[in-house]
Parts: C-alpha cells; sequence; structure tokens
C-alpha cells in the first residue's frame, strides 16, 4: 500500500487522492510521471526498512542532499541542520565523513530516517522505520516523529508493534 | 514546468520500406527487420519529454533502437520521420528565428539545415560515446581536443580556449600536466573523462550519454558515474542516458524508458520500472540483473 501511495508500485486499479500544497486535490494513482517527481521533490517521502543510498556519499552528504535540494538553503545551513539530526540520533561524530555503506545495520537506519526527515516533508510514508533499531534509539527516532508532527507532517506508518504504534498514532489502520 | 524538448514520433528506417514494415516488425515479432522488403526499423514513433536538470533513462538490449535515438537526436543521422523541438525559454542564445511570434515550442529541429544543425548542435548539445575512438582524437592532445570544439562554436582566443581546457579538464579529474598528451596515451576511464570535458566545452544544455561506463571496471565506472552526478546538478544539465545497465540507470535517472526492438514497451519511474516493471520484456530484464 504505501509503494502503491508512493507510485513504486502502479495500483491495478483504486485511487489515492491526496491534497497536495502544490496542484490541489489529485489522484496520485494515475499522476503523470513528472507530477510525481514533483510532488515527490516538494511534499512527499518515504522512509524505506533499510537504508539505500547512493554509494560513496557521506554520511553527512546524504542528509544534507535533500535540504539542500529542496529547501533552498545556504550550505551551511544545511550543514548545521543536518550535523543537529545527526547529533540528536547518536551518530558519532567521527562517523560523519565516512559512507554509511560501512555502517552497523542501527546506524544505516538512523541516517535512513535523518535522510527522510531532514527537510521536512508534508506526507511522509514510513515503512517500518524502528524495525532494525535498539530501544535506545527508538525513543529518539519517535521523540524526531512526534516533533515532525507538531510542525505539521502528515504520516502513514507501517508498526509491528502495537504499544509503540499506539504512542504515536491518532489512528489505526488493520489490513489483515 | 514545461519540457525543454518534445519528441514526437521519432522513427528512423534503414531501406526502402514498404507499407507492411510497420506491422511486420516490433516486439511482438521480435525482430526490427521487415521479412517483405528486408527493411530494417531502427526505430519507430518515439515520443517523450525531456525537462530541464532531469536524467531520463533509456534501456534495452543491443539493437534495440537506443542508440539510433541518440544519432538522430544529435543530428548524426536524418530522422524517417518525427519532431524535436525546444522550448522557448531554453536560454538558447542563437536562431531566434525558429520560434513563431506567439509560440512556445520551435519548429522542427531535425528539418534544419545542415548548417543550423551544426550551430543548434554547439549551442546545445554534448555527446559522450561508449567509444572514446568516436567522441576524441586519439592523437591529438586533450586540450586540443576541447580546442576544436570550443573553434567549432566560435571561439577564436587561444588564450582563452586554453584556460577553458583547462578548466575543464580539472573538472574532470585529469591531471592538468597530461592536458599536452594525446588520449591514446590515456586509461580508458580517463578517455570517457576527456571526453566528458570535450562534451561539456560549449556549455550545453542537454548531454547524451551513450552507454558511457561499459567496458569500464567497477571503480573506474563508479568515479565517472560519480562525476557525471556532480557535473548535472553543477550545470544543471538535462541527461539522455542510454545503458543496457539498470544499475547505472538507477543511479542517474529518475525516470526511465524501455526500448525493445526499435519500439518503446514501458515508460515510468525508475524506482516503478525496477520494482514493479508492467511489460513482459522489461519483467525478464529486471530478473536477469546481476
Amino acid at each position: 500500500m504505501l509503494k502503491c501511495i508512493y507510485r513504486t508500485y502502479l495500483p491495478g486499479s483504486g485511487s489515492v487522492w491526496y491534497d497536495s500544497a502544490e496542484y490541489g486535490r489529485i489522484d496520485l494513482a494515475t499522476l503523470p510521471d513528472r507530477a510525481v517527481i514533483d510532488i515527490r521533490t516538494r511534499e512527499m517521502g518515504y522512509v524505506s526498512q533499510f537504508l539505500k543510498v547512493i554509494p560513496r556519499v557521506s554520511a553527512l552528504d546524504v542528509v544534507m542532499e535533500p535540504i539542500l535540494a529542496r529547501n533552498g538553503v545556504s550550505r551551511d545551513e544545511a550543514r548545521i541542520r543536518a550535523v543537529g539530526l545527526l547529533e540528536r540520533l547518536r551518530i558519532p561524530e567521527h562517523l560523519f565523513d565516512a559512507y554509511p555503506a560501512t555502517f552497523s545495520g542501527g546506524e544505516q537506519q538512523r541516517i535512513n530516517i535523518a535522510h527522510a526527515v531532514s527537510w521536512k516533508p508534508r506526507l511522509l510514508l514510513l515503512d517500518e522505520p524502528t524495525a532494525s533499531l535498539d530501544s535506545g534509539s527508538v525513543e529518539l527516532v519517535l521523540d524526531i516523529l512526534r516533533e515532525l508532527r507538531r510542525e505539521g507532517t502528515t504520516m502513514i506508518g507501517i508498526f509491528h508493534d502495537t504499544e509503540l504504534m499506539a504512542s504515536v498514532t491518532d489512528s489505526v489502520f488493520t489490513i489483515c | 514546468m514545461e519540457p525543454l524538448i518534445r519528441i514526437r514520433g521519432l522513427s528512423k528506417r534503414f531501406g526502402n520500406g514498404c507499407h507492411r514494415c510497420l506491422s511486420a516488425t516490433g516486439p511482438e515479432f521480435e525482430t526490427n527487420m521487415c521479412p517483405h522488403c528486408g527493411s530494417v526499423v531502427a526505430c519507430n514513433d518515439v515520443s517523450f519529454d525531456l525537462y530541464k536538470n532531469e536524467a531520463l533513462g533509456i534501456v534495452g538490449e543491443s539493437g534495440s533502437g537506443k542508440s539510433t535515438l541518440v544519432r538522430l537526436l544529435h543530428f548524426e543521422w536524418d530522422a524517417t520521420g518525427g519532431s524535436m523541438e525546444i522550448h522557448r525559454d531554453a536560454g538558447l542564445n542563437v536562431m531566434q528565428e525558429l520560434f513563431g511570434d506567439r509560440d512556445i515550442y520551435s519548429r522542427n529541429l531535425l528539418g534544419l539545415s545542415p548548417f543550423q544543425k551544426r550551430q543548434m548542435r554547439n549551442a546545445l548539445m554534448g555527446i559522450v560515446y561508449q567509444n572514446p575512438f568516436l567522441g576524441l582524437r586519439m592523437n591529438v592532445s586533450s586540450g586540443g581536443n576541447i580546442a576544436e570544439r570550443l573553434l567549432g562554436a566560435g571561439w577564436r582566443n587561444i588564450g582563452r580556449m586554453r584556460e577553458r581546457a583547462a578548466e575543464l579538464l580539472e573538472k574532470t579529474e585529469i591531471p592538468l600536466d597530461r592536458m599536452d598528451e594525446p588520449p591514446k596515451n590515456f586509461s580508458g576511464g580517463m578517455q570517457q573523462r576527456v571526453q566528458i570535458a570535450k562534451a561539456l566545452s560549449n556549455n550545453p544544455l542537454i548531454l547524451y550519454l551513450d552507454e558511457v561506463t561499459t567496458g569500464l571496471d567497477l571503480s573506474v565506472q563508479a568515479r565517472v558515474l560519480d562525476l557525471i552526478r556532480t557535473l548535472q546538478s553543477e550545470y544543471k544539465l538535462s541527461l539522455l542516458v542510454v545503458s543496457h545497465d539498470l544499475g547505472v540507470i538507477n543511479l542517474l535517472c529518475q525516470r526511465t524508458m524501455v526500448m525493445k526492438y526499435g519500439r518503446v514497451v514501458e515508460a515510468g519511474l525508475t524506482d516503478q520500472i525496477l520494482q514493479d516493471p508492467q511489460h513482459k520484456y522489461t519483467q525478464l530484464l529486471v530478473a536477469s540483473q546481476l
């Protein structure tokens, strides 16, 4: 379902109505490719279960890239924001300039989340964002998600841990 | 936002052709050669838009028509049919006469005279070939290769051309003390980087990349791809990336077209093409990926 909303999968039938800031009410299921790219660039983010980043790009650059590409801020400002986020997620400073491909699973997932939230998307899709994290990191991530919500981001997330889910969501939709 | 260029119905046939060529070739017949007259339909009815600062991928096996498409769009071969139009606001500083008074798009660039095509190519396009022998004069110095391109674009001051060549070679990570050496002395990866420098020398809006990393070893491929990504964002280039390597397409392109026997069988977002391919040929292509 998340992949259908993000249009990584082409829905066979049905609609995905989205109230876009840029385009108004649109059906993501049938929107032309270029408009989907535009919505992904301006409004819609996606956190996959595992980090899939471009090789040979440092952790800091992975997190800075969406801010630079989208928020129209200077390199220095983007760097300050990215560093702040990485520190909050307790990524050790000596890893900032290293390639995430060499990181542990938990570190990679925190980079993944930092990459997805750094630019403050309007709609954020989360596919088991906390599955590969230890309990300490889970709390850090949930804090960031709660803060994003307060700032106006709408989120749809897949969670397996119902208790954890209850602590961050307004409504729960069960598929069986 | 409106496309930088619009391609409509682009076709290329080798041979005289007959009225049955189109109905007897294509993916469903698994051939691009007409069984009735022996003509080859190298590509047929290809339409797409290319936007500013976008990278569009074209995948398909050898003989699918990908390179033909690039040769047509680079004005190396004459198309049998179809059109290519450029947006008025593309930032072209030549040939304003191509635009009608109120038209947003130019008239068909494929119909220009050879002289106009040369002018348009110099103002608009750069190309990097798989085979560096096609893009470079192997016995002329690397700086000379770039200067030759600049001469074609109307540059005349030797000192400034040399400066520009040095600047580009530096950007593409060729040591400046080797600028006066001919590319035949260089490794494959370096030759590709000289080709890229040459392709960028006229500040093109569109860069055609025809299998640029094919045949390079993996670590060299990676460096060339890194360079392309950096240059694309720095110069806001529109890329047309032809490759049979889905990894290259995935790394560079947001949108992708899949070609087979001269036809586009599928077009979509690159992640959708890779994770939810619709056409059975694309499914096979994705499933065969290493």
